[in-house]
């Protein structure tokens, strides 16, 4: 049986351990429904790293306020729904409904006005293909200029709850600092006892600014993502590393034929003009550079773009010609945003439920910590499931990897890193083959496998933690066998 | 002769800050000898020590990659710092006008002696930054960059002006801003950058406060204002936080000014202007601190001869010694107490600090442990160390700032004790701060000497690198220790054992070898880190002690000098009460020429103060 229908036959067992026992029924009941919610993803990282901005960018629409100055006073999750509508919830109460109001460049909520720290959440319900895979949870920044907004992420994140509030976390930096590191190692210090780089991934947002918004901009962007990669101590901390710029993604979903049209008369200027007006953002908005293009368009532009954003657009669409279309698409992919979708569609959603029985688990484990059960059913079935479930034994197998306690050989250890970080996708991923392998050259490259872990397993020779890594190893692929 | 004299009064706003200054200072010394008051002399010498540095220093700061190689490039108007999108500065670079361009780095070899190399400028990149291939054979195993130097032609930067481009700041608790907060006791001015697409942090905003409690000179620089289209709400909202205890905000693009030469906003601009003034008016703090200082000296001189002329003129001679005799009375109380509460607040100091320094230190190596549980140190070790290095650079950081903030506390409270009212308390509490200040800075000079006696003077200024590394010395010597961590396990000690056991048996277990080098690691961590403790415990106990010993002779001379105010005062005043009318006229005479010299003196102290108070602009 999967782990996800482990925890849910535990569940039940844990129902009939708390009859009559109404907080701690309740408490289940929340377990059950988070099981069979979407995912859900928060978005954190220091003041102004981009967060808003990003989660606008990934739902497509404009939702959260991302001007100057810090704008995400509250916890605010977004949600899909059948219609638009928007719920607060004050500390130990029932959430109550308030009025959804839809702005330019953001949503509201009437009335407003609440104090830091007065509200655990807001919930925004917004009815959108995107926020049916994954609920998306916007924090006030770490680090931020009111001490309380930076504690109330943390305590939401690090989950002080009873169940715990996301799944997996997209961490946003502009660049590592040291806070930032101390965040995500507290972030993985929880249910498991130790850090878990599976469910948590790493954006460096803002990727424009990094090379100063010149045209190479992203490549650089793309080396300091590159570097966080290889970086043993990121490593421990994120699964990946992936560079976005945040505005421009956002961007790429907004654009009309009207900003198009826009870029294209700019591309008709002649070249001094032309570079006159994307020198600096004063000069996209002076009335004397290239009058004859109507200065609101180009602050309109600006606007949704940013000025990294208009070099990009003019360059592309002087060179290649695009439509207004085209030209969505191609920004989407420079800035960094198709690349994010994927990783998040691999890395979380992929594995949304090995994630979310994860996340009940720890749950679970902090019930029967708070109320100790009379019979010891729950806590041996807890115990089992936690020894015996198999995706438990590759995600210690990740730890034993990254951590260095395993000893292979470096292809070995190239095939069991392909393996373990690939943990809940389908079985083309996991055995690092090129997509179009026939499933007879699968099959036969799994039996292959299994034969060389199990005598690896099995050599007299090998210390007991690399032949118990040599046996999941096995065992996994066994497990792809039987699935394929 | 008198007239000569008063001519020296400095009046003429011409002069430069220490020209006024040092002019100021051989008035009170003359003045002083006349009064017969000798024990003034010598603390006049040592308030006006700082009021010939030729070098005017600035640090640039603020967090990573802010545009701060990019600020000092577009000051400057040469591409001197090297920028990178990736990396970033590692290492502090002096910038400085030289009629052509030269570089050089000091380095500190594994031994700890500095040396002094040349390097071609064009080469400045691969030192400033983290492993450039130019290192290779000028740098050994061990050996360390302290700082470099860069001289450029250019008619933006004063003679003797520094632009020192620091290492990205990580915050207020972090080890580089220790650092720079130690180094900026030595400047004369700190350029704050931050990037104008955000406000201000609550990081950065600790920061810039704690700069401004020390009373630095500090402008805050918005960079980048040509990328964000929000840049003029952001320096509002900035204005507003900093308005009145910096020097200025100014909003900046070097891009534009390094790339097409044009100065948006006129930033860069009114940054060099700044320089200009900052350098103008190097010592000027040192002087008005001694024109401060005349002034107190002059009304210390003044009181007895006044206290004799209210006796000479009989009209309340009963009155004169009731006023002398109280303020006498009550400074013997004050002299009965000082000392013990000195030495109980230092004492106090030394076991707390150390205590909590402690404390602090078996907290990270439980937390190490704890750490170690979870990996193979042979892998994991490159993490591991720098998690270490930052959590031991965190605790001598807190260590350092307590036992400041300490020491501030016990000055005033002496002050207090000390001075007649709460204004002349507060005067007393910043001299004697200063003093304590002073007392690190001598000690550094010290140690600058001591370090460039062998020598060769490079081109540059040679000294002030020195004193800048030495600003950095608790900030090195975990770095260094750092260093030592990593070396005794990540390479011999690991293969050594892994070697042994190797040809010992090809058995041995994998996990045993493991849990063996855990025990390694944890070992060496306990190990550094009571090293470290012992260091800084020395380096703490001895900063305390010249604390103590400063202060402690402060106040005692501070004491002294009020006692012999107040006694002289009531000796004149009762031997005036017993003399002949021909004593008394002749008498009254000498006191007249006396006083007109001490007036003379207290109206150009006040004077220079007005001219110093405000920054020659």
């Amino acid at each position: 049986m999967s782990l996800f229908g482990q925890v849910l036959q535990l569940l039940e067992i844990a129902e009939r351990t708390y009859v009559g026992h109404p907080e701690a029924t309740a408490t289940l009941e929340r377990i059950r429904v988070r099981m069979v919610e979407p995912l859900r993803v928060a978005i954190a990282g220091r003041v102004k790293s981009g967060k808003s901005t990003l989660l606008n960018a990934l739902v497509g629409e404009p939702l959260a306020a991302s001007d100057v100055g810090e704008c995400t006073r509250f916890v605010t999750w977004y949600q899909a729904g059948g219609s638009y509508r928007a719920f607060v919830q004050r500390h130990g109460r029932e959430a109550e409904q308030v009025r959804l109001i839809r702005r330019t460049h953001c949503v509201d909520v009437e009335p407003g006005g609440w104090a830091d720290g007065e509200l655990e959440r807001i919930v925004v319900e917004w009815p959108s293909r995107r926020l049916r895979q994954m609920t998306l949870i916007d924090t006030p920044g770490l680090g931020s200029l009111s001490a309380q907004l930076g504690r109330s992420t943390e305590a939401q994140l690090l989950g002080e709850q009873d169940t715990s509030p996301a799944d997996a976390v997209v961490y946003v930096v502009r660049h590592l600092h040291g806070s930032d590191v101390r965040f995500l190692e507290a972030l993985h210090d929880d249910d498991v006892g130790r850090p878990f780089p599976v469910n948590s991934l790493i954006v460096v947002g803002r990727a424009d600014e990094i090379g100063a918004g010149r045209l190479d901009a992203m490549d650089a962007a793309a080396r300091v993502a590159e570097r966080y990669r290889r970086d043993p101590q990121v490593r421990q901390l994120g699964s990946t590393a992936v560079a976005v710029a945040g505005l421009v993604a956002f961007g790429s979903t907004q654009l009309t034929e009207e900003h198009h049209r826009t870029i294209l008369d700019q591309t008709r200027l002649d070249p001094d003009a032309a570079q006159m007006l994307l020198r600096s953002v004063d000069d996209v908005v002076d009335p004397a550079i290239a009058p004859g293009i109507d200065v609101a368009r180009r602050r309109e532009l600006l606007n949704l773009l940013g000025l990294f954003g208009m070099r990009l657009a003019e360059r592309l669409v002087a060179e290649g010609h695009l439509s207004a279309a085209e030209l969505a698409t191609a920004l989407r992919v420079h800035s960094g945003l198709d690349e994010l979708q994927r990783v998040i569609g691999e890395q979380f959603v992929a594995r949304a439920e090995v994630l979310k029985a994860r996340s009940a688990m720890g749950s679970l484990k902090r019930l029967v910590g708070r109320f100790p059960p009379s019979s010891d059913t729950l806590v041996a079935g807890i115990e089992r499931v936690e020894a015996g479930a198999h995706e438990f034994a590759e995600l210690r197998l990740l730890l034993a990897v990254r951590g260095g306690g395993v000893r292979l050989d470096p292809t070995e250890e190239h095939e069991v890193e392909q393996l373990v970080s690939t943990i809940g996708l389908p079985a083309i991923e996991r055995l690092g083959l090129d997509c179009g392998a026939d499933p007879d050259l699968t099959r036969h490259e799994l039996v292959t496998r299994i034969g060389r872990w199990r005598r690896r397993a099995e050599t007299p020779l090998a210390d007991p933690a690399t032949a118990a890594a040599a046996s999941v190893v096995a065992r996994s692929y066994e497990g792809l066998l039987a699935e394929s | 002769m008198q007239r000569l004299e008063e001519r020296e009064v400095p009046t003429e706003t011409t002069a430069t800050a220490a020209e006024i200054a040092s002019r100021l200072a051989r008035l009170a010394r003359s003045t002083a000898r006349l009064c017969g008051r000798t024990d003034l002399i010598g603390r006049i010498e040592r308030i006006g020590v700082g009021i010939g540095d030729p070098n005017t220093r600035i640090l640039v700061a603020g967090e990573f990659k802010t545009g701060k190689s990019s600020l000092v490039n577009a000051v400057v108007g040469h591409d001197v710092c090297p920028t990178d999108t990736d990396a970033a500065t590692a290492v502090a670079t002096v910038v400085r006008a030289e009629p052509a361009p030269c570089a050089s780095i000091l380095v500190r070899r594994g031994g700890g002696d500095l040396e002094m190399v040349d390097v071609d400028p064009a080469d400045l990149g691969d030192w400033v930054t983290e492993d450039g291939p130019a290192r290779h054979g000028v740098l050994a195993h061990g050996d360390e960059l302290v700082v470099a130097a860069v001289g450029v032609p250019t008619d933006w930067l004063a003679p003797g002006l520094l632009m020192i481009d620091l290492p990205g700041v990580g915050g207020l608790g972090s080890l580089a801003g220790a650092a720079t907060l130690s180094a900026a006791a030595h400047a004369h001015g700190v350029v704050f950058v931050t990037d104008g697409g955000r406000p201000l942090a609550a990081d950065e905003q600790a920061f810039l406060a704690e700069l401004v409690r020390r009373r630095h000179h500090v402008v805050l620089v918005e960079s980048r204002i040509d990328l964000h289209p929000a840049w003029r709400e952001v320096l509002g909202s900035d204005r507003e936080v900093v308005k009145t205890d910096t020097d200025g905000c100014m909003a900046v693009s070097s891009e534009l000014l390094n790339l097409v030469g044009v100065d948006r906003e006129e930033g860069i601009a009114a940054l060099r202007g700044w320089l200009a003034d900052v350098s103008k008016d190097a010592g000027r703090s040192a002087g008005l601190r001694l024109a401060v200082f005349a002034e107190q000296a002059g009304r210390a001189m003044r009181a007895p001869l006044e206290a004799e002329l209210a006796a000479l003129g009989e009209d309340d001679a009963p009155g004169v010694l009731d006023v002398c005799r109280a303020e006498q009375q009550r400074l013997r109380s004050a002299g009965a107490r000082w000392s013990q509460l000195l030495s109980d607040g230092f004492a106090d100091l030394a076991a707390d600090s150390d205590y909590r320094m402690r404390e602090r230190l078996r907290e990270v190596v439980r937390d190490g442990e704890a750490q170690l549980a979870d990996v193979d140190p042979a892998r994991g070790w490159g993490g591991l160390a720098s998690g270490w290095r930052r959590a031991l650079g965190d605790v001598v950081d807190a260590h350092f700032v307590l036992v400041d903030r300490r020491v501030e506390e016990i000055a005033r409270t002496l002050a207090r004790l000390v001075a007649p009212d709460e204004e002349s308390a507060a005067a007393l509490g910043d001299e004697l701060m200063a003093v304590a200040l002073g007392a690190d800075v001598g000690q550094d000079v010290a140690e600058r000497d001591l370090a460039l006696g062998e020598l060769p003077r490079s081109g540059l200024g040679t000294k002030s690198l020195v004193l800048l590394r030495s600003s950095y010395s608790s900030a090195l010597m975990i770095g260094f220790l750092g260093s030592v961590i990593g070396l005794s396990l990540a390479a011999p000690a690991v293969l050594a054992v892994g070697a042994v056991l190797g040809t010992r048996g090809l058995m041995q277990e994998n996990t045993r070898q493991i849990d063996h080098r855990r025990q390694l690691a944890a070992t060496a961590l306990r190990r550094h880190t009571e090293e470290l403790a012992t260091a800084l415990g020395k380096e703490s106990r001895d900063r305390i002690r010249r604390g103590q010993r400063v202060l402690r002779d402060a106040i005692s001379a501070e004491l002294e000098s009020r006692l012999r105010t107040a006694g002289d005062a009531l000796a004149r005043a009762e031997r005036v009460a017993a003399a002949s009318a021909a004593e008394r006229a002749s008498r009254r005479s000498a006191i007249a020429v006396e006083l007109r010299r001490v007036d003379t003196l207290l109206a150009a102290s006040r004077n220079v103060q007005t001219i110093l108070a405000e920054p020659a602009r």
